[in-house]
């Protein structure tokens, strides 16, 4: 992938900006913005490692993520994503999958996530099973979940 | 960001309405909740003010679009060395017993080779783009809120507002899927519903795809073809289904309004109602097909119309999809139009014109129905017996024929034809099922009608039946004259005016309906295309005239101008563009009509 300097027409200042908002939406979208930037929004590595202690759990997760594709060597970012693995709020736990899966195989660390990601077979949140399916899926498959046409038959949430 | 061709989009659906899905994953046109509602993307009219939700892969790519096998879900897809994306679209079909209407367009993005970076950007604009509107971002997504009506686009990626719309981008990793909805929600019959219904994430999309795909290819199965060209037939026949309303039967002619006939020109209709002889063909065509639950619904709706018809009014040429009678045309001056063609018109004022040949088309749609379907009831009968007697009291009169002329009443002969029909199907049915009738009445005035085409529609000297009485006009609707059994394909009248057609209205193999300047002008300056329906009934002419192999040769052609995915509009241009409002109904009955009887002509062999 080529690296980019602006996401939506807008600089790393502005998005560290956003992460910064009162508003944690906004929060989120600063930090998803910058991860999508990557490398290139070096100068906002400190802004997002201080996201990961956010007070709303959804900006940590996303914060994480985007941390690590700023700068993938860091370990921080799996860390933080198993630990709301185990969030009381589902939709939280089953976006910690989400992103642990996108990583990848190759990521520095994510052998980590394999074990927890498997004990959520037996959570009580049906998206949070299907999405931790998906994740290990991603990590354990070669880095590629089943064909889209495969997978048409079990149950994908958004 | 500039207009496509016509025939650069897939259509998708749910029954009450579509959405056009262009091959750059563009989704340029979709009215909610129903096909003759207010559009909410309506970019193929105005690209700047117009409104659209487009999805892309953001690398220099190729791009391609198919149709997920016996179905109408939509593939679009994007290649390039980098990674190949695709786009499935769909939009769930609900059950008629559910209390919330949910209309959804969903949008399943996976990269299929190398991670891919798609951008989203979705752009209602409320009203056809007259209606302003609030977004407001929500965890879950985006809402859209004009006055009247909201819609919500769930994604799981974060959502950027940009303008009036939002936008993001994404990088989706190798065999990675991720689904977005666009959702509106009516309960009893508002769309006031909470926030948190329009935002509901829980949609499965992998498995409302599995149900969509289930819905389409059960529904194909009942299908009965099996003759040459069977893709093409399914695909016409999908995608009639596709412009049936659900509710109560009705199809529309087309799902889009302004669509010009002429690129620049004037002759840009609303075709998002129910035409009875578009739908009366449409019957036939689903019969044909041995389809023959859509035919008893629309019978339904039909005995509506034919019980309006009892009282002594004639028929609208069209009605609203919920059989309303209002279709107030409008002029949307505020929109560019396709590529500059103005005006931009919504609602159809021909609905007010006096077309006799509606009766014809409804009486062969009825007797067909009787026939291949379910034998009609007594009450049915008794009010296309006072209808009938309208027709015969009646058939005498000038009217603005089937082209809807807006250039004044002629005697047009097609009218004169479909008459003919409406009395003879009554005839015959009645005879066949032992119905009372006046048949004496009826058969006299049945046969007046003949006598009248015959001397006055007729012109000697070119040896041909002519537009209306008093011209020497052609015009390519007599070409029905073989397939509704007016007279023999090989009558020597018939050949003349399959000669004398094909050396005035027919343009490498395509048709002209008419000679625009001659004969009943419409009122309009300009041109316009070739007309699709025309030219598969100039195929079924010739292979009723013994004339197959010319026919199947024409046919052949004419399935190479239809789009990528198998779709027509209603008319052809020049270079083989398509023209005029799409997909078509009347395009696609014509072909499934043309097809079936070719290929009996053809009989048994390549």
């Amino acid at each position: 992938m080529s690296a980019q300097v602006a996401y939506l027409g807008t600089s790393v200042p502005d998005w560290v900006r956003e992460l910064l908002s009162s508003d944690p939406l906004q929060r989120r979208l600063g930090a998803y913005a910058l991860g999508e930037i990557g490398p290139a929004a070096t100068e906002a590595v400190s802004d997002l490692a201080a996201a990961l202690q956010d007070p709303v759990a959804f900006v940590r997760v996303w914060a994480a993520a985007a941390l690590a594709r700023v700068a993938p060597s860091g370990g921080e970012s799996v860390t933080v994503l198993i630990a709301e693995l185990g969030n009381e709020l589902a939709f939280v736990r089953s976006l910690a999958a989400w992103h642990l899966g996108r990583l990848g195989p190759a990521f520095p660390g994510i052998e980590q996530a394999l074990l927890p990601l498997r004990q959520l077979a037996g959570d009580k949140d049906p998206s949070v099973r299907v999405e931790a399916a998906l994740a290990l899926g991603m990590l354990e498959g070669k880095g590629a979940p089943p064909p889209e046409l495969k997978s048409l038959g079990s149950a994908h949430t958004i | 960001m500039g207009y496509k061709p016509i025939e650069s989009y897939g259509v998708i659906g749910d029954l009450h309405t579509v959405a056009l899905v262009g091959i750059d994953g563009s989704i340029d046109w979709c009215c909610l909740p129903h096909f003759d509602s207010p559009s909410v993307f309506a970019a193929i009219l105005d690209d700047q003010k117009g409104g659209s939700f487009r999805i892309a892969s953001l690398y220099e790519a190729q791009h391609k679009q198919m149709y997920m096998p016996d179905s109408n879900v939509l593939v679009t897809r994007f290649l390039s060395d980098q990674g190949v994306g695709e786009v499935v679209d769909f939009m769930p079909v609900q059950g008629p017993r559910e209390i919330r209407k949910i209309h959804q367009i969903v949008r399943v993005v996976r990269a299929v080779r190398g991670s891919v970076r798609f951008r989203l950007d979705c752009r209602p604009a409320f009203d056809f783009a007259r209606r302003p509107h609030q977004v407001v971002l929500e965890g879950r997504g985006a809402i859209f809120e004009a006055q009247g009506m909201k819609v919500s686009l769930v994604s799981r990626f974060p959502l950027g507002r940009q303008g009036d719309g939002v936008a993001a981008e994404f990088v989706l990793n190798p065999g990675e899927t991720t689904t977005f909805i666009l959702r509106q929600v009516e309960e009893n019959g508002h769309d006031n519903v909470h926030d948190g219904v329009l935002l509901e994430a829980r949609l499965v999309g992998t498995e409302a795809l599995t149900q969509t795909l289930a819905f389409w290819r059960q529904w194909l199965r009942k299908c009965n073809y099996s003759g040459r060209w069977r893709e093409m037939v399914h695909r016409s026949a999908l995608v009639l289904k596709l412009l049936t309303f659900a509710p109560t039967g009705a199809t529309v002619a087309a799902p889009t309004c302004g669509l010009p006939e002429e690129i620049g020109g004037v002759r840009n209709w609303d075709y998002r109602y129910t035409w009875v002889r578009d739908a009366a063909f449409t019957n036939y065509a689903f019969l044909r097909l041995g389809l023959t639950s859509e035919a008893e619904q629309f019978m339904a709706w039909l005995e509506q119309r034919a019980v309006e018809g009892a009282r002594g009014d004639p028929l609208q040429t069209m009605y609203r999809i919920d059989g309303g009678h209002e279709l107030p045309e409008e002029v949307l001056g505020h929109l560019d139009g396709y590529r500059g063609s103005r005006p931009v018109r919504v609602g159809n004022a021909a609905a007010e014109q006096l077309q006799l040949d509606i009766y014809g088309e409804l009486m062969d749609a009825v007797y067909l129905y009787d026939k291949y379907g379910t034998p009609i009831a007594y009450d049915f009968w008794c009010h296309l017996r006072k209808m009938l007697d309208w027709v015969a009291n009646n058939w005498e009169r000038a009217d603005d024929g089937i082209w809807e002329v807006r250039g004044g009443q002629q005697q047009f002969v097609y009218s004169k034809v479909q008459c003919w029909v409406a009395l003879d199907r009554a005839i015959r049915l009645a005879q066949k099922r032992s119905l009372p009738l006046d048949r004496t009445r009826l058969a006299a005035e049945r046969d007046r009608i003949y006598e009248a085409i015959m001397t006055r529609g007729w012109d000697t000297e070119r040896r041909t039946f002519v537009q209306h009485f008093g011209t020497d006009a052609v015009d390519a609707s007599n070409l029905i004259m073989p397939l509704v059994f007016f007279l023999s394909p090989t009558d020597p009248r018939m050949r003349g005016t399959l000669d004398r057609t094909m050396a005035e209205l027919v343009s490498d193999s395509l048709v002209h309906r008419y000679e625009i300047g001659r004969g009943a002008g419409d009122g309009l300056t300009g041109s316009e295309g070739t007309f699709n329906m025309c030219t598969f009934w100039l195929v079924e002419a010739l292979a009723r005239a013994g004339r197959a192999k010319e026919a199947r040769f024409i046919f052949e052609k004419m399935l190479t101008y239809a789009n990528h995915l198998g779709l027509y509009a209603e008319e052809t241009g020049p270079c083989g563009e398509a023209l005029g409002n799409f997909p078509q109904a009347f395009t696609h009955i014509g072909l499934i009509s043309a097809a079936f009887n070719l290929d009996r002509r053809l009989g048994v062999g390549p």
